[in-house]
């Protein structure tokens, strides 16, 4: 006898391309029969109507306790993954975890960071954002090239933590914008020589050099070159702007000639900002506004305009004619859903969610048992919806994927991108017999994110069931308050 | 139902706190909340003050009064928890911080959605421009003074005739004059930096403002049966732009005809969101132009915004309607 059986569903698994009515049986929190099942289950599931798929992966969650576990789970999530800031010291966090109970498996990388605030101002921080500001009383960690010591010691603390089963090493270089490159180079070998990946936030934000975005992207490509790390790039749908192309172009460059290098980005618009100037010197201006240059006429002049270059010199002549534009909707123009969709559609590229912690009105997170969460639990509507955002918008409103190549980016994907080195995760993100039975079961009709600012505590809607392990956490749309099956996700411990 | 934010920038001691006291003062019927760095500095009449509970202060007028809590999202989004709920929000900033980051952050999509920036100001302070003009080449009150919406002159009594000339000659080069107001004019910030947003809440105001501040300004309506075309929209802004204070309205955009978009120009910085859709929403477009009295030809204005509505279908008479007050 089975320990679950899911009758009748809809079962999409990206990894085979099966898409079609299925059972699928569990026993001992692996998945142990797919097709026609004849046999019973201690727990019978209907899942006609629904689909069923792998649990989603995310390879970017910072809330890592319990309520954000839950709003995930909601938001199909069955896997939580800390890799872009990382936790330090590693195994400790592994203990706490543990010892906490998680709703979802859980895993972390060796946060650089931490390591580095440890070794330049021996601050003892915890490792999450809150942590990090914190220890910025002593701010040297953040703004200053480490001593050749120093470096040496950063190392030392990150090897560690890499050799106590960290995932990778994660390197949030915009919150240390000060850190060398021999530093973060010398530490790429290191994520090398373990065949590990590295996480990155870039240093850098801006679409004019110096230090623009572009600027950090090609010393990230420069590092996987020089080092042959596998250099993941975080969120690259926020910290590209207006070159997100560009960007997107580097990077393929860089992968059609071997190199490990991969992106993850979140479904939500960052305010694009667009000068007036770029808008008038656009070569298809012409062609979009129907008419030509002529057409535009200096209110102060009564001048009109011949060409292209006249328009840029009066512009440059007064600058308090350029209008700054923040199209705050990506659908309040196409080129700025085509600029999201280039990070967000990336071939190869990961769903993840940046999901950031609860917080409290006095700043403390909230990490208790109340559910649904407190109304004064604050965080951003994409720690409750960024899965169901994705799948709604993405495919099944505009259908600018398949609902299967869409999951693959939800779940398949993300767990590629880590198995190499963390075998546990060849055995998620897909369904076949042997593989963790990590299942969310939705309806896909009514499957939305429902979180906003002023509500960012509404769960998404649609999941319908969902097990991590095996073991239920969402049954019927509610949850299974007692539930903690979260396991470790870790790679194998050095003895 | 969102809130609208106005930020107020500058140097310590240029005159952010008089801005924020003068506009709980003078709310205008609004339940205005306060984020302020030095709860000290508040000076409300005693008569005005009515409870300090929770780290909030609470005014007889409805307005509240708070320092911020950790990151500015927080503070936000505690604030349009509170019951009843503030109808605009002041954030006043630390005078070292570039209020650049903060425009960034306010307008994330989502945040922008519940609480809109409005008008991101910055007040400078003559005397010490006047005395320091070394300051013109300081990176952070350069970005202040970009990243402002509407510069606030303050303290002009203090410099002589002479020198206030050659400070605005200067100033001229960093900011759009008709952009930069003075402290010491009669309008009250409260309705220079909010636009006319029906406050939910009329409280019975106190000082009542001059009519002849009014009388500077005029508003003109332009309104149009059918949708525009982005970039003729775009264009015809870029021109109307200097000559106007504010722009705010419903647009459809040919592109996405059922989707009407909330257009809000105020300076140099135009934003374009969802709108919420109402029973006058039909798919044309609705504009409120104001502008300092005699400064634009309206009629320029009305064909320069006439020639962006989409003509493909229907090449007859212009649909549009204009009404000026």
């Amino acid at each position: 006898m089975f320990d679950l059986v899911l009758r009748g569903g809809r079962v999409i698994d990206p990894e085979s391309g099966h898409d079609g009515l299925a059972d699928v049986a569990v026993k001992d929190g692996r998945i142990a029969g797919l097709g026609t099942v004849t046999e019973a289950g201690l727990v019978e599931v209907d899942a006609s109507g629904l689909v069923v798929a792998p649990g989603f992966v995310d390879l970017h969650a910072h809330g890592q306790c319990l309520p954000a576990d839950r709003m995930q789970a909601f938001d199909g999530v069955t896997t939580a993954l800390e890799l872009e800031l990382g936790v330090w010291p590693v195994a400790r966090w592994y203990d706490e975890q543990a010892h906490a109970g998680r709703v979802l498996n859980y895993g972390a990388s060796t946060g650089w960071v931490f390591a580095r605030i440890a070794a330049m101002t021996s601050q003892q921080t915890e490792s999450s954002i809150a942590g990090m500001g914190r220890a910025m009383q002593d701010k040297r960690w953040s703004d200053e090239v480490a001593s050749a010591a120093e470096s040496a010691d950063i190392v030392a603390r990150v090897k560690a933590g890499l050799d106590q089963g960290g995932l990778g090493i994660g390197f949030p270089n915009a919150y240390a914008p000060g850190a060398g490159v021999k530093e973060i180079s010398d530490l790429c070998s290191l994520a090398a020589s373990f065949g590990v990946p590295t996480f990155t936030h870039i240093a850098y934000m801006s679409n004019v050099d110096p230090m623009s975005s572009i600027d950090a992207y090609t010393r990230l490509i420069g590092l996987a070159g020089s080092t042959g790390a596998h250099m993941h790039i975080c969120h690259f749908n926020s910290t590209s702007l207006q070159d997100v192309e560009r960007a997107a172009e580097l990077v393929r460059t860089a992968q059609a000639q071997g190199l490990k290098v991969s992106v993850e980005a979140y479904p939500y618009g960052t305010g694009s900002t667009v000068v007036g100037a770029v808008f008038f010197s656009d070569p298809a201006f012409p062609e979009r506004t129907g008419g030509g240059y002529e057409t535009i006429e200096s209110l102060a002049s009564g001048r009109r305009f011949g060409d292209r270059s006249e328009v840029l010199a009066a512009q440059a002549e007064d600058p308090g004619s350029l209008v700054l534009w923040h199209f705050l909707d990506v659908a309040a123009n196409d080129r700025h859903r085509n600029l999201l969709d280039v990070s967000v559609l990336f071939p190869g590229g990961a769903i993840a969610s940046d999901a950031v912690p609860w917080l409290l009105a006095d700043g403390a997170t909230y990490s208790g048992d109340a559910w649904p969460l407190p109304d004064d639990a604050i965080s951003h509507p994409r720690s409750s919806g960024t899965f169901t955002r994705f799948l709604r918008e993405w495919v099944r409103e505009r259908e600018t994927l398949s609902l299967m190549e869409g999951l693959r980016k939800c779940c398949l994907i993300p767990a590629q991108l880590m198995e190499a080195s963390t075998p546990a995760m060849a055995r998620k993100g897909r369904l076949r017999v042997g593989c963790d039975a990590d299942i969310v079961c939705f309806d896909w009709d009514t499957l939305t994110d429902r979180a906003d600012f002023r509500h960012p505590n509404r769960p998404s809607e649609g999941v319908r069931h969902l097990f991590v392990g095996g073991e239920t956490v969402i049954v019927d749309g509610g949850l299974v308050r007692e539930a903690r099956p979260g396991r470790p996700v870790r790679r194998p411990v050095a003895s | 139902m969102t809130i609208p934010v106005v930020l107020v920038a500058g140097f310590l001691g240029a005159g952010k706190t008089t801005l924020v006291n003068e506009m709980l003062r003078r709310p205008d019927g609004r339940r205005i909340a306060a984020v302020v760095n030095d709860f000290g500095a508040i000076d409300i009449d005693a008569d005005l003050l009515r409870q300090s509970s929770d780290g909030v202060v609470s005014l007889r007028n409805g307005c509240i009064c708070c320092s911020l809590q950790g990151d500015l999202m927080r503070t936000l989004a505690t604030l349009i928890r509170r019951q009843p709920p503030p109808d605009a929000i002041v954030i006043e900033t630390s005078g070292a911080s570039d209020p650049a980051e903060i425009v960034r952050s306010l307008l994330d999509p989502v945040v922008y959605a519940a609480t809109p920036l409005e008008t991101a100001v910055t007040v400078i302070d003559a005397r010490h421009l006047a005395d320091r003009p070394a300051l013109f080449d300081d990176p952070l009150w350069r970005s202040q003074v970009a990243s402002a919406d509407i510069c606030v002159l303050a303290k002009t009594d203090l410099v002589d005739e002479a020198g206030l000339a050659a400070l605005r000659a200067v100033l001229a080069r960093f900011k759009a004059q008709h952009l930069i107001v003075d402290a010491g004019d009669h309008l009250s910030p409260t309705r220079r930096f909010f636009s006319e947003n029906e406050p939910r809440v009329r409280a019975p105001s106190k000082g009542s403002m001059p009519q002849a501040a009014d009388e500077r300004f005029e508003t003109q309506s332009w309104s149009s049966e059918r949708p525009v075309v982005l970039a003729a929209f775009q264009s015809a802004v870029a021109r109307l732009a200097p000559f106007l204070l504010r722009a705010k309205g419903v647009v459809t955009f040919t592109h996405e005809p059922g989707r009407p978009m909330l257009f809000q120009l105020v300076g140099s910085r135009a934003t374009i969101v969802p709108a919420q859709t109402g029973p006058m929403d039909r798919g044309g477009a609705r504009l409120v132009l104001i502008a300092e009295r005699g400064r634009l030809d309206w009629e320029d204005a009305a064909r320069l915004l006439d020639a962006s509505v989409d003509i493909e279908p229907i090449r007859s008479a212009p649909s549009r309607r204009v009404d000026r007050h």
